[in-house]
């Protein structure tokens, strides 16, 4: 039996008449790191601030580790690192831990400051002095502090460089490793999240077009290259769109693999190529 | 949360306290360079030869005037930014999504950061009371001789209302940054919002804090035309009462609206001293002019219905009823402003 930690059944949600999440279902099961991936505008920050009670659904249910999510607070258990970091500015880090202790009863001082320690920064520093990757280290370690179960984080690895990256990335995985803390991470750079992340979710034209583990997600797809219709070679596989590989034009195909049709070439799909495949595809597919 | 406030407001709020504290601070020095260079019974210095008393008047009337506009100079800047600089920067996000409640994070920001501003306005509103009014019989100035303690300007600048106005000041200003999520925006409504209830408690609501007095003169001692004499011992003079409303009544007490000019005093043919009358010929003369000028206008506010001239007012004695039903009303408003503007808190987004 598993575990979810977070289900969304039938969420619409629009701003001023245009739709930003349409019948958005799904769930996240509780230890897994999950990449939740579309294009810029797919709503990927919507559906983060509807799991947190910043906004609130026109339509359908978010279930947050058991409990409805409203707006009078977030949910206990749950962190959320929103896009900007947001941070106090003219606070200094040891000030900004503070903040982090006097709101949250469940707070872990010695963690946060030790991942605050861990990326070699000042608690003196001010805020508004550290670099964005300094900044992004403080945000996590003030939404680890609170030794979330369910941790949502949005964007996390934008603006920052390779190494800085690489830095928060092992946080994470650590964090999840020895705390079995359940993370959601988005991103519209697959590269970013594919080292971390088990689960995928991908978001295209307002809705959740893709979920599942990203080993089913890629063996359940495969590539198929060749002449004539992509379709009838598929049989009864469902082409998803047509990319550009370093080999050449493919068609990306959802299904089971069948017999080599004459004249064409089936190849293990990628997880880059089935979701650029899916970011794609045209809504009728 | 409240020392996590104070160190994220220190700015704001050591600005907000100490702006009245330094107005206070330089007005009680004024004052006290005022009593020492000026008689305390002298009325208006600035219309005798003493320049230094007079700039002391002056700097002691800007003060008040600084009073007056501090309520909504503080609304503006504090009331404000207190939550539009946290919504432009999108770090209320990171208030809101703490373990802690909506609630709880608007009302300690409100109660750290505009609790110490109101006191330092009450501080501020004793100093200027003292200033204007702690030894001189006639207040500090021109205007405190002529009008009441309970009117415009002077009431908003003394005692405990300018704390009352400054609350209302500071919490338009906070629910109008929540409501409009815009800092520019949200500073115009407070202007104009704050100001219009500073004028409107003087000219619309203070009236009806209590029923005024009422003073009937017979028609014979309100167009005699005869004048008021003044003591001229300090000591026996009245602080000005603040008059709201005078009428001809009939003989049943009620309201006569005479219109206008409807009887008219008649000073076309004023006398003139004639070349070969003496002073008391002439002022004979005038008394019988007078009188008869006054009889013409009683007989014919008589004809219409008039028996007597009320004057409603209220004396210099109900000021602190009148202060802390004015400062009360204003902190109601306050807490009902600041409960409604909690449903914007609900709808705050990021």
């Amino acid at each position: 039996m598993t575990d979810t930690v977070l289900t969304m059944t039938g969420v619409d949600k629009s701003f001023r008449r245009t739709p930003v999440l349409q019948d958005c279902v799904f769930s996240v099961e509780r230890g897994t790191v999950t990449a939740l991936v579309g294009s810029n505008g797919a709503g990927k920050s919507t559906l983060m601030s509807l799991a947190v009670g910043l906004l609130r659904p026109d339509r359908g249910e978010v279930i947050v580790l058991g409990q409805r999510v409203g707006q009078r607070g977030i949910t206990p258990g749950l962190s959320y690192l929103a896009q900007h970091k947001p941070l106090y500015p003219r606070l200094t880090v040891k000030e900004m831990l503070h903040f982090g202790r006097s709101t949250n009863p469940s707070w872990n001082h010695d963690y946060a400051t030790e991942l605050v320690d861990a990326a070699d920064i000042s608690m003196s520093a001010k805020i508004k002095s550290l670099s964005p990757g300094h900044r992004t280290r403080v945000a996590l370690a003030l939404a680890l502090g609170r030794r979330p179960e369910l941790l949502l984080l949005d964007e996390p690895l934008a603006d920052l460089d390779p190494v800085a990256r690489r830095d928060v990335a092992r946080t994470l995985m650590r964090d999840a490793a020895e705390h079995g803390t359940t993370i959601v991470l988005s991103s519209h750079v697959l590269s970013e999240l594919i080292e971390v992340a088990d689960q995928l979710l991908l978001l295209r034209e307002h809705r959740i077009r893709l979920a599942g583990a990203i080993d089913d997600i890629t063996d359940d797809h495969y590539l198929m290259a060749g002449s004539g219709d992509p379709a009838a070679a598929a049989q009864g596989g469902s082409v998803i769109a047509e990319i550009n590989g370093p080999s050449g034009t493919a068609f990306v195909v959802h299904g089971t693999r069948p017999a080599v049709a004459p004249g064409w070439r089936i190849d293990d799909a990628t997880l880059d190529d089935v979701v650029l495949a899916h970011l794609r595809a045209r809504s009728v597919s | 949360m409240i020392r996590v406030t104070w160190r994220q407001f220190r700015g704001t709020i050591l600005v907000g306290v100490l702006t009245p504290l330094f107005l206070a601070v330089a007005i009680a020095a004024v004052t006290s360079v005022a009593s020492r260079i000026g008689s305390p019974n002298v009325l208006f210095d600035c219309f005798g030869l003493s320049t230094t008393t007079c700039l002391t008047e002056t700097a002691l009337t800007l003060g008040s005037l600084a009073t007056l506009a501090l309520p909504v100079v503080l609304g503006v800047f504090v009331g404000v930014t207190v939550f539009s600089r946290d919504i432009e920067r999108g770090t209320h996000v990171l208030g809101l999504t703490q373990a802690v409640g909506r609630m709880r994070w608007y009302w300690t920001r409100v109660l750290v950061v505009f609790t110490p501003v109101v006191l330092a306005m009450v501080v501020l509103g004793y100093v200027v009371l003292w200033s204007r009014f702690g030894s001189n019989p006639y207040g500090g100035s021109l205007v405190d001789a002529i009008t009441s303690r309970l009117e415009f300007p002077t009431f908003g600048t003394i005692g405990v209302v300018p704390a009352g106005y400054t609350a209302l000041g500071l919490v338009i200003g906070s629910s109008a940054a929540l409501l409009l999520r815009n800092t520019i925006g949200a500073m115009i409504v407070t202007l104009i919002a704050t100001v219009a209830v500073i004028v409107a408690f003087p000219t619309v609501v203070r009236e009806h804090y209590a029923t005024p007095e009422v003073r009937h003169l017979t028609l014979d001692a309100s167009e005699s035309g005869r004048s008021v004499a003044y003591a001229m011992d300090p000591s026996e003079i009245e602080r000005p009462s603040w008059p709201v409303d005078s009428y001809y009544a009939n003989n049943s007490g009620e309201r006569l609206d005479l219109p206008s000019g409807a009887c008219p005093f008649d000073d076309g043919q004023w006398p003139e001293p004639r070349p070969d009358e003496t002073t008391a010929d002439f002022d004979l003369r005038l008394d019988a002019f007078i009188a008869n000028r006054s009889q013409v206008r009683m007989d014919c506010l008589r004809s219409l219905g008039a028996d007597h001239y009320d004057n409603h007012f209220f004396e210099d004695r109900m000021l602190w009823r009148f202060q802390f039903t004015e400062a009360a009303l204003c902190l109601l408003l306050a807490a009902v402003l600041a409960g409604v503007s909690t449903l914007s808190v609900r709808r705050l987004c990021p």
